[in-house]
């Protein structure tokens, strides 16, 4: 207990220091930052247009209409930019940096290499790409009419909270597949990429073995399809009880919580590349 | 002589290409299969859309050959010389590169073209064979549509590679270059039709799009083939075509041009 106090303090400590030199290194190219920065809101603003031509054509996707389906994939990227925010480093960067042997610096710091990795590649820079997702989660939500009480308000600040950390879980996992095996990680950020479009959509127009598996396996189907029924008053849990609805939170604490432990006793199977 | 030598460091440029594919195998093989996912899931949400028969005027058949030729021409006419190029000037490697015999440009196309041949036909073109055996895909019946076709997919190709290479010149003046990364591609894609055919978006889109030179890369041709778009227009885009090849060729030489004078070297 007194050595996880420890870390946390040093992790608080360092934080900032980090926080702050990632922005004064971005500041050195502003013109780069303030055009990056415009692209980012254009390339998820992009995706969102194209979900709503799609769905402004066809009416609906699997009987959900045009900003329910929106309303899953602002959830699915506001969930995403959370989880990246914390955790770039150890996960997207980590085996880049196993590749090239950076991963050293990060074993002779007196703190957890964990800590060490979130805190090094925290920004608040990235905190501009969690707004984006606020706007698009509270721009659906306003043209659904969903009425906002307390308890909606407090289920939905742990949904997205469950659904990052279920994120984060996952982008941990297959980052810590790195440290087991010598060469290219087969799990790659793409494979990401790639399963996490299964979230973006209503899980029903999916085969049966695909909803087993967000729902068992890679659980994205609790990042927003599960839970965003509650707050839309649908009743559609394909072959489930209702009661994944409100699941995310322990769902996400359990998927975190692996994803951290793997990569932890990843560490004593790291072989340095040398540099 | 002279074209025989020509000819001759072309294939070698092309075969080293394919070669580093081939060497980073398990690599390449791995991207194209999250490639496929990415690709598996989309045809499961149109089929959703579409389902049998079909809506406003498209057929599941019909958009799924669309897809899938649009998934293969991507791998076939891509191109990396925007990335390569930020990254030779972020090393200042740059600077070895512009010693070489060889211009540049030259060699990045052929590097392209060999690691492209690799991902079209060794790796995605079998796995849309699959695809298109088990879900049946529409071709067309006029040997015309498939000349025309050929011919708009390699000026497609020429027009693509000017587009990033010049973007890719960029890195000269901004080292971190955003306009080769995912979010830049994803404000083009609208405009592509790569991810919803212009002919299911509205008239304000299509309309817009045919004043920016991405729907001739893929989007025409592959029209075209799966018969959204008639014959009788096939010259005209062809026209349009050499339009954008000629004005992307200028910018590009003016950009090149400028660049060299711009050069700073990182490191050494």
């Amino acid at each position: 207990m007194v050595a996880v106090l420890y870390h946390l303090k040093k992790f608080f400590d360092i934080v900032p220091i980090f926080s702050h030199n990632q922005i004064k290194a971005k500041l050195e190219y502003r013109g780069a930052l303030l055009i990056d920065s415009l692209f980012y809101i254009l390339g998820y603003g992009t995706q969102f247009i194209i979900l709503y031509l799609i769905t402004d054509k066809f009416d609906a996707i699997g009987g959900w209409r045009q900003y329910e389906v929106l309303l899953l994939y602002s959830m699915t990227i506001l969930t995403y930019t959370i989880a990246c925010t914390l955790l770039r480093g150890p996960s997207s960067q980590l085996p880049e940096k196993i590749k090239e042997g950076h991963f050293d610096q990060s074993l002779i710091k007196p703190i957890h290499p964990l800590a060490y990795e979130i805190a090094a590649s925290f920004s608040g820079y990235f905190l501009i790409h969690d707004i984006l997702g606020i706007i698009f989660v509270s721009y659906s939500l306003y043209m659904l009419h969903v009425e906002m009480n307390l308890i909606k308000f407090i289920f939905l600040v742990c949904t997205i909270l469950g659904g990052a950390m279920i994120q984060g879980g996952v982008l941990l996992l297959f980052a810590a597949v790195s440290f087991y095996i010598l060469g290219e990680n087969p799990l790659t950020y793409g494979f990401f990429i790639a399963l996490r479009q299964l979230s973006e959509s209503p899980v029903t127009i999916f085969p049966r073995i695909i909803q087993y598996l967000v729902t068992f396996i890679i659980p994205f189907a609790f990042i927003c399809f599960y839970p965003s029924q509650y707050l839309l008053g649908k009743n559609d849990f394909l072959m489930f009880h209702p009661i994944v609805q409100f699941l995310p939170l322990p769902i996400g604490v359990i998927v975190l919580s692996v994803g951290c432990m793997v990569w932890s006793h990843g560490i004593n199977r790291y072989q340095s590349s040398g540099n | 002589m002279k074209v025989k030598k020509k000819l001759h460091l072309w294939y070698t440029l092309t075969a080293t290409g394919l070669k580093t594919r081939t060497i980073y195998r398990a690599s390449a093989w791995m991207a194209s299969f999250w490639g496929m996912v990415t690709f598996l899931i989309q045809i499961l949400i149109w089929r959703s859309l579409l389902g049998a028969g079909a809506r406003f005027g498209t057929t599941f058949e019909e958009m799924l050959t669309y897809l899938m030729l649009t998934q293969i021409i991507v791998f076939l006419i891509n191109s990396s010389a925007g990335l390569q190029i930020r990254a030779l000037v972020r090393t200042g490697d740059i600077s070895v590169y512009l010693l070489r015999p060889i211009n540049l440009k030259t060699l990045l196309f052929f590097d392209d073209l060999g690691k492209n041949i690799f991902q079209a036909i060794v790796v995605t073109l079998p796995i849309c064979a699959v695809l298109a055996a088990y879900f049946g895909v529409v071709l067309p019946q006029d040997p015309l549509v498939y000349l025309y076709v050929s011919i708009m997919l390699l000026n497609g190709m020429a027009m693509l590679f000017l587009y990033r290479y010049t973007l890719g010149l960029v890195s000269f003046w901004f080292v971190e270059n955003p306009f080769i990364e995912w979010h830049f591609q994803n404000i083009e894609s609208i405009f592509s039709g790569a991810v919803l055919p212009l002919w299911l978006c509205p008239a304000w889109l299509a309309a817009l799009s045919q004043y920016l030179p991405f729907r001739y890369f893929t989007y025409e041709p592959l029209a075209l083939f799966v018969g959204k778009s008639e014959l009788s227009v096939a010259n005209n885009i062809l026209i349009h075509q050499y339009i954008w090849l000629a004005a992307l060729f200028a910018l590009e030489r003016l950009v090149s041009t400028r660049a060299m004078r711009k050069l700073t070297l990182q490191g050494g």
